[in-house]
Formats: structure tokens, C-alpha cells, sequence
């Protein structure tokens, strides 16, 4: 309890020194609102606003969690094939770099095309940007496997699914889990700019529609309620990324961690 | 009749690229044997454990393998048990689902694989800690663990790459007892790649040098003694088998000088 508080204490305080400052600041220099609206003022918004809020937040999380467990089961899947075969991660890793380095925005308009508009094609989105993490950490993990290990499998005739399976998804595991956490924060990054391409406008709009039509209409503080809401879902996601990851991984990191 | 295989290495040789690991190593081992392999580091001794036991392919020459009987045997994955100097345990699994591994790879269903575990480890004196991890054990538990697991298919051939090397002298002697009278007890074919002359000397029936680098394997030197424990190792036989084992090791040296 006291160690979590020690940890917790330093960054609230200057979270909470941050925005003081910021209050101050807008007061003291009168700043209009659509330039720079105060912070209580964007919490007096949100407050007023919280039921689209909270609709666009639930779509901006359904999109993120979606796109991220689809990004999770297809890298490591596909980094699980890539690492048991070396003409297949010498003729697709390549192009796998590549394809990450296409900006999201510039795919979006495609996936509408695709996928028309609304979750289907933000959760796309939202997969697209988050799948190469997981790929990535999963071949890394595949490839560090212990060679003494993999013998151990060999003296006992074992399959591949079953070394597969038994041995090197395991033994990718920490690191696997660190690509997941990579990814769940840029899973929600790619939710949001998919959402100012293809998000649907109206009741449930989600939250990339609420920021454009918010600066469209000048409403600073409901951009800046938007983004804060964006965040939180993205601290969540993670959240839960790494409690799970702490789950799997209990047993085996005390172990390695001892090891080493 | 012992349940062990027969080995017969006939010109085997490994490369690896331009690199000889092991030349022309021919070999003759009686099902039911216990052989100890000594020679120089980079002589080919974990090279010829690795061939015999299939994870390195021959680039010439042919290892078979037959049983008392005579009969050609080709073995199967409960057929040879493979005991690593590192233990190679896996660490995210604990002691129990460690040994019962080779049964999990081989299929054996769940509660018999466990059951098997079990009794491989009371033998070994472990039945406390089948549920810790492997980095909540010491070396000479970690060997245990290694060798159970080894031994829990009831191999009919028993490798063992310096099992004891990272060991101390008190955990070590405690350990070549007790691979002793479990090899013994299993019939097994055993085949020890070790550094260590005395625990060659003592636990074998045949000590094998491999001489030069890659070594040349040198007729196999029989060990006869009073008996295997520490009074064997008190005896002037086990003084002088040392002493001609050291004597065939030396000559190795000044040949690869």
C-alpha cells in the first residue's frame, strides 16, 4: 500500500501542479475559451456533455478493443508461422516493415471504401496500427527460444504443433506481452484517426467524430473532453493489458527473473 | 536379458562445414553397459553422445542400435534419455510437469503422465518439491529434476552430457550413487560424456578416451573394482584404473601438442 502510494503520489502532485498553473494562466491572461478554455471550464463541459461523451467512449473502446484483439490473434499467428519457417519470414517480414510504415490516415479512406463507414472500418483501423507490435515481439520470441530446450523436444520426437505449443508460444511469451502493451496503446491511437475518416456522425458518434465536429463548431473545451476521454481509454486498455500480461506471466517471470 | 539397447558406431564422422567435430569414431557398446567417454574439450565426446542420441546427423559412417537379442532396433521417442549438464528445465513449468513432459509429448494421458512424475521423483527423493519451480531449486536439485526426467520413460538408453559438472564434490558424490543404482536398477544402456576421471572410473563398466582434436577414439579401457562406492574409491584398483585412463588422456595431449 505505502509502495504503491510512493509511486503513485510524485506524478499526481504534478499532474495536479500542472493544471493549477494552467487555471491560473487562462485567468490571469484572459485567454478566449476557443483558443485555450481553463480546465474547469472543459470539466463543467464534459459534465454538461457526458452522455454523447460517454456513447462516443464506449465506440472509441469498442473499435480499440476489437481492432486490438484482432491485431493480438492475427501477429501471433502470423509471427508464430513467420518464426517456424525461415523462407517465410525472409520473403513476408520485409514486406510486413514496409506495410507498417504506410500512414494510417492515408489507408483509412481505403478501408471506408472496403468496409463502408461506422465500427467496421475503425476497428480495421485500430487493428492495422496495432498488429505489428504483436507480430514483431512474437517473431522476436520464436527466434530467442533456447536451443537447448528445442533439444530436449527433439530427443522425444515431439511435432511441431506440439514444440510449438509446449515450448517456443511459452517461452515468447514476456515477450509477447510486451508487444500487447505496445499495442494496446496504439491500438487506440488508430481507433481515433480511423474514426475521423470513417466514424458515423449522430447519437452514438464516437470519439474522433466529437473532436472534428467539435472544432468544427469552435467548442475547444469539448475537443479537449474528447482527447482526455481518448486517453483514458488508451490508460485502460493498457491497464488491463499489463494486469493480464502480469497474470500469465507471474509464475514464469519469477522464475526467470531469479535465473538471470 | 537387460532391457538396455546395443550401440555400434562403425566410422562415424560429423562436420560442419570445413570444421571435423568427431572423426571416424567406431565403438561398441553391450546392451546394458555403462560407458564413460573422457577426452580434451573440442575432442568430439558431446558431439558422439549427440549422434547416438539423434541430434546431430552423421556426415559418414552409421550408429545402430539392437537389442540383448541381437535384433536390429530403431529407437523411439521412450527409447533414449537425454541428461543435459544445465538441466535444461523449462521454467515456466514446475518440477512435476517438467519429468512428466516426455510422457505429455508422447501422448500419455494426464493422470497416468502425472502418477509417473510422482514415483520418478519419490525414487529420486524429491516428493516434496514437485510443485516449485525450477528456479526455487539448487543445483543438485535441478540435476535430480533433469534426470527424472530423463529416466520417467524408462529409457533403454541413458545419455548423460556432464550431468555433474556444475556441481559440488558432496553433491556430486551423492549423485553418482544414486545414477549408480538407477541405472542399474533400469537395465539401461548408459553413455556419461564427462571431464571427471574418477566419476568415470567409478561409475562405468568400460572408459572410453578420445584422443586428439578431433579425437581419435582409443580402444575402451575395462574397470574392474572391489566394489562402486567409497571404499571402491579408497582401493588401489581404482588408484591405478585412474592412473591409466590419466596416462591415455596425457598421451592425447602430447599427441595434439
Amino acid at each position: 500500500m505505502k509502495r504503491t502510494l510512493t509511486t503513485m503520489l510524485p506524478p499526481v502532485l504534478v499532474l495536479v501542479a500542472l493544471l493549477t498553473a494552467w487555471q491560473i494562466g487562462v485567468q490571469v491572461w484572459n485567454l478566449p475559451r476557443y483558443l485555450l478554455p481553463s480546465p474547469w471550464l472543459i470539466l463543467c463541459s464534459a459534465w454538461q456533455e457526458q452522455s454523447r461523451l460517454l456513447a462516443g467512449m464506449l465506440q472509441t473502446a469498442m473499435a480499440a478493443v476489437g481492432g486490438f484483439g484482432l491485431a493480438v490473434f492475427i501477429g501471433v499467428v502470423t509471427g508464430s508461422l513467420l518464426g517456424a519457417s525461415q523462407r517465410l519470414q525472409k520473403g513476408f517480414y520485409p514486406i510486413a516493415l514496409l506495410l507498417q510504415m504506410v500512414p494510417l490516415v492515408a489507408i483509412a479512406p481505403l478501408l471506408v471504401i472496403w468496409l463502408g463507414y461506422g465500427l467496421r472500418s475503425t476497428m480495421a483501423a485500430a487493428c492495422i496500427v496495432a498488429i505489428f507490435p504483436v507480430l514483431a515481439s512474437t517473431l522476436d520470441g520464436m527466434r530467442g527460444t533456447d536451443p537447448g530446450l528445442r533439444e530436449i523436444f527433439a530427443i522425444h520426437h515431439a511435432g511441431r504443433l506440439a514444440r510449438w505449443w509446449k515450448l517456443e508460444l511459452p517461452g515468447s511469451l514476456p515477450s509477447i506481452v510486451t508487444g500487447c502493451r505496445v499495442a494496446a496503446g496504439l491500438a487506440v491511437i488508430g481507433a481515433v484517426v480511423g474514426e475521423f475518416v470513417s466514424g458515423y456522425a449522430g447519437d452514438q458518434a464516437p470519439l474522433g467524430i466529437v473532436i472534428v465536429s467539435s472544432m468544427r463548431e469552435a467548442r475547444t473545451d469539448l475537443v479537449f473532453a474528447a482527447v482526455g476521454l481518448s486517453a483514458c481509454v488508451g490508460f485502460l486498455l493498457f491497464g488491463i493489458v499489463s494486469g493480464l500480461g502480469w497474470l500469465l506471466l507471474r509464475r514464469w517471470h519469477a522464475s526467470a527473473v531469479q535465473e538471470n | 536379458m537387460p532391457r538396455g539397447l546395443g550401440i555400434r558406431a562403425k566410422n562415424a564422422c560429423v562436420c560442419f562445414g570445413d570444421v571435423v567435430a568427431l572423426r571416424h569414431a567406431s565403438l561398441t557398446i553391450l546392451p546394458g553397459e555403462f560407458i564413460s567417454i573422457v577426452g580434451d574439450s573440442g575432442g568430439g565426446k558431446t558431439t558422439l553422445l549427440r549422434a547416438i542420441g539423434g541430434l546431430r546427423a552423421l556426415s559418414s559412417g552409421s550408429i545402430e542400435f539392437h537389442s540383448a537379442s541381437g535384433a536390429n532396433w530403431i529407437p523411439g521417442p521412450r527409447d533414449i534419455g537425454f541428461c543435459f549438464q544445465e538441466g535444461r528445465l523449462l521454467p515456466w513449468r514446475s518440477v512435476l510437469a517438467n519429468v512428466a513432459l516426455p510422457l505429455e509429448l508422447e501422448g500419455v494421458a494426464s493422470g497416468e503422465r502425472l502418477d509417473a512424475a510422482r514415483a520418478m521423483l519419490e525414487r529420486m527423493r524429491m516428493g516434496g518439491v514437485e510443485r516449485r519451480m525450477p528456479s526455487q531449486l539448487s543445483g543438485g536439485m535441478r540435476m535430480r529434476v533433469a534426470m527424472a526426467r530423463a529416466l520417467v520413460t524408462r529409457p533403454r538408453v541413458l545419455l548423460l552430457d556432464e550431468p555433474f559438472g556444475s556441481l559440488d564434490e558432496v553433491t556430486r558424490l551423492a549423485l553418482e550413487d544414486e545414477l549408480l543404482s538407477l541405472v542399474r536398477e533400469s537395465g539401461a544402456t548408459a553413455i556419461l560424456v564427462t571431464h571427471a576421471i574418477g566419476e568415470a572410473v567409478v561409475l562405468s563398466d568400460r572408459v572410453a578416451v578420445l584422443r586428439g582434436r578431433p579425437g581419435s577414439l582409443q580402444p575402451a579401457i575395462p574397470i574392474s573394482l572391489p566394489s562402486r562406492d567409497d571404499e571402491g574409491r579408497l582401493s588401489v584398483e581404482f588408484a591405478s584404473l585412474c592412473a591409466i585412463v590419466q596416462h591415455e588422456l596425457r598421451g592425447s595431449q602430447e599427441s595434439s601438442v
